[in-house]
């Protein structure tokens, strides 16, 4: 009998993963996480429970008091802060709940920028495509405080996407939207992430998008 | 799009706070190079003009008004003494050298000094062209006097009574004087003189005396003198008694005033005090006279100075607060720029290219408003005073204030940056979310 073992590489795994709030108060343990390159999956949770802890952790925004998190194969805990900055920048796009923007800079200026931070060069037919895919190519020279709230959200996602990051992470996309929004919000950013070959987080206390993913865990 | 536009779109965005914080910031550098660039250009003016003259003689009145008119050409002479005082103080073992200098006609304004050869020695000029005028009705003129009149050698000219144009005088008509030479240019007063020798002016106001008219009676009726200089009546009743005791001794030669270089520093000591109590006449020290009106006139400078130093603490505040606030109200977007990848030193580079450009536009328009007011200045004083006054080391002033500009923002800035160094994204991302 022959025995094959194929090791799959992990785009994104962590081990033991606790945080504690500088003030020691409660601490937090999270599941461990394991996806494969292009796995999507849904963290699930009530208000409260650290969802955006364990997101801002991901994301390399807070330090976790013990456990492992790695990103295609770099422990983020090792990294120094510029290097950490360095590596979000490149490989993390974050989808937040509300889309805050730079109020001076225009939707295609917006993705300028965030190109030049993450310092990765795509050609200008790359920002057309994404523009035209959220449906925002009309909008690509006005003022981002003249954007909608549905509008925002979609260069939200933009933004998050443009450089091709090796994973995605979205905190609570859906929370305030109604139904149709809700599945269309979703059908995007995982339409987007297969596009750019991403891994997809999303954590949220928002049941009604379950059905959307194979993979859930339950904080 | 890179740092440094964003920082051009962040601070166009806020037009106001930004216009503010510039106006206020090249208001105080206006006025700071303004204040300095007069002070500098009067200064060096008068540096220019004393001409190694250690001392100037002339009749009783105020000395300060001596020095003006006698050595800057700009007020009225206090009166006449004679010729006499000349040939004496001439001999006097401890002077180097004595000019007369006979004041009280102009031509276009620009004044015509009756004196000798030695004159145009003081102020180490040569001829430019032509020669220097030796019989009477000849005149060489300053250089300025040349270009701004049109006049070269062999053109004649009308003497007109009293020391500025359109001034109710009579013209001397009759009495042509040639163009013979013109000096060279100095950037000193000579260049705005036009010289002739002492019996020009001998010539025209004997004539004007048997006429009935007198230097003294235009003295009197010079309407600048009742105007400008309340100083002059106290000393009216003086020259009134001067001018009876000339009539009818017309012929006895006058000047205005002696322009005299000493010979040793104890000269300075003993010579004024000397002069002013065993003669009728009257000795001022150029130096000290004009120490005492910059020491007065400084205080108002001064002044100005110190609003403008206040004026640079306000738009420093005002920098201060633009950039604080700044942080403060974009603490979500420079947190969201730091989940794009952006580094603190590059949101401090945010920050700081706003404050420097704010500082750049306020210091470039600072220079330009002083550059206007000074050419603005400079035009008056030449077309009030014949004075043609320039910037002096002008760049050295500029690097000066923008080296002080760049250590008081640099510490701005720094103050500012500091909760960028406190930043907690998570945090802030939390609490707006």
């Amino acid at each position: 009998m022959q025995i094959c073992c194929v090791k799959t590489h992990k785009v994104i795994s962590t081990e033991n993963l606790q945080f504690s709030y500088p003030n020691g108060g409660v601490q937090l343990r999270f599941p461990d996480i394991s996806l494969d390159k292009g796995e999507e999956l849904l963290i699930l949770g009530k208000s409260g429970i650290g969802k955006t802890t364990l997101l801002h952790l991901l994301a390399g925004l807070l330090q976790p008091s013990t456990g492992i998190i790695k990103i295609n194969g770099t422990t983020t805990q090792s990294l120094s802060n510029r290097k950490m900055d360095q590596f979000r920048g490149e490989n993390i796009g974050i989808v937040f709940q509300r889309m805050h923007t730079i109020p001076s800079l225009t939707v295609i200026e917006t993705l300028k920028l965030r190109l030049y931070l993450a310092k990765k060069k795509k050609p200008y037919t790359h920002l057309d495509t994404i523009l035209k895919q959220l449906n925002l190519s009309t909008h690509k020279n006005h003022r981002v405080t003249e954007l909608s709230t549905g509008q925002l959200q979609r260069l939200g996602i933009a933004c998050a996407v443009i450089h091709s990051p090796s994973l995605i992470l979205a905190d609570e996309p859906t929370s305030s939207l109604d139904d149709d929004h809700c599945n269309q919000s979703i059908e995007l950013l995982k339409s987007q992430a297969k596009q750019s070959q991403s891994n997809l987080i999303i954590i949220t206390h928002d049941t009604r998008i379950t059905a959307a993913f194979d993979t859930i865990i339950t904080l | 799009m890179n740092i440094f536009l964003l920082a051009i779109k962040n601070s166009t965005s806020k037009m106001l706070s930004t216009s503010l914080s510039c106006i206020l910031l090249a208001l105080s550098i206006g006025l700071l190079l303004f204040i300095s660039q007069i002070n500098k250009a009067l200064d060096h003016q008068l540096q220019n003009n004393f001409a190694g003259i250690d001392m100037v003689v002339g009749a009783k009145g105020s000395p300060l008004q001596l020095v003006l008119s006698s050595v800057f050409h700009i007020d009225n002479p206090t009166g006449n003494i004679t010729y006499d005082e000349y040939t004496k103080l001439k001999k006097h073992p401890w002077t180097k050298e004595v000019v007369p200098i006979s004041l009280g006609d102009n031509y276009n304004g620009y004044r015509i000094i009756g004196t000798t050869a030695n004159f145009a020695s003081l102020y180490k000029t040569t001829l430019e062209k032509g020669k220097n005028a030796t019989n009477p009705m000849e005149v060489v003129l300053g250089s300025q006097v040349a270009e701004q009149s049109k006049l070269t050698l062999g053109d004649k000219i009308h003497g007109t009574h009293g020391l500025l144009a359109n001034q109710e005088g009579g013209k001397h008509e009759e009495h042509m004087m040639i163009v013979v030479g013109i000096y060279q240019s100095t950037g000193k007063v000579i260049d705005r003189l036009i010289t002739t020798p002492l019996e020009t002016i001998w010539m025209l106001h004997h004539e004007d005396t048997e006429d009935g008219h007198t230097d003294h009676e235009e003295q009197h009726h010079d309407p600048h003198k009742e105007e400008h200089h309340s100083h002059e009546e106290e000393h009216h009743n003086l020259h009134e008694e001067e001018h009876h005791s000339h009539e009818g001794e017309t012929h006895i030669k006058e000047v205005t005033a002696l322009l005299v270089s000493f010979r040793n520093p104890r000269a300075l000591l003993m010579l004024p005090r000397h002069i002013n109590d065993t003669t009728g006449t009257m000795a001022a020290l150029p130096k000290f006279e004009m120490d005492k009106l910059t020491q007065t006139t400084g205080i108002g400078t001064q002044t100005i100075q110190w609003i403008a130093y206040i004026i640079l603490g306000i738009s420093v505040l005002s920098i201060f607060i633009h950039l604080y606030k700044t942080i403060k109200e974009r603490s979500y977007e420079l947190a969201l720029m730091r989940t794009y990848g952006a580094s603190r030193w590059q949101l401090v580079q945010l920050v700081g290219y706003e404050g420097i450009l704010i500082t750049t536009l306020g210091l470039l328009l600072g220079i330009l408003c002083s550059q206007i007011g000074l050419s603005i200045m400079f035009t008056v004083i030449e077309n009030q005073y014949k004075q043609s006054i320039t910037t002096i080391h002008l760049y050295i002033d500029i690097i000066q204030v923008s080296l002080i500009l760049a250590l008081v923002i640099s510490i701005v800035i720094l103050f500012a940056m500091y909760p960028i160094t406190k930043m907690d994204i998570s945090k802030i991302l939390s609490h707006e979310n």
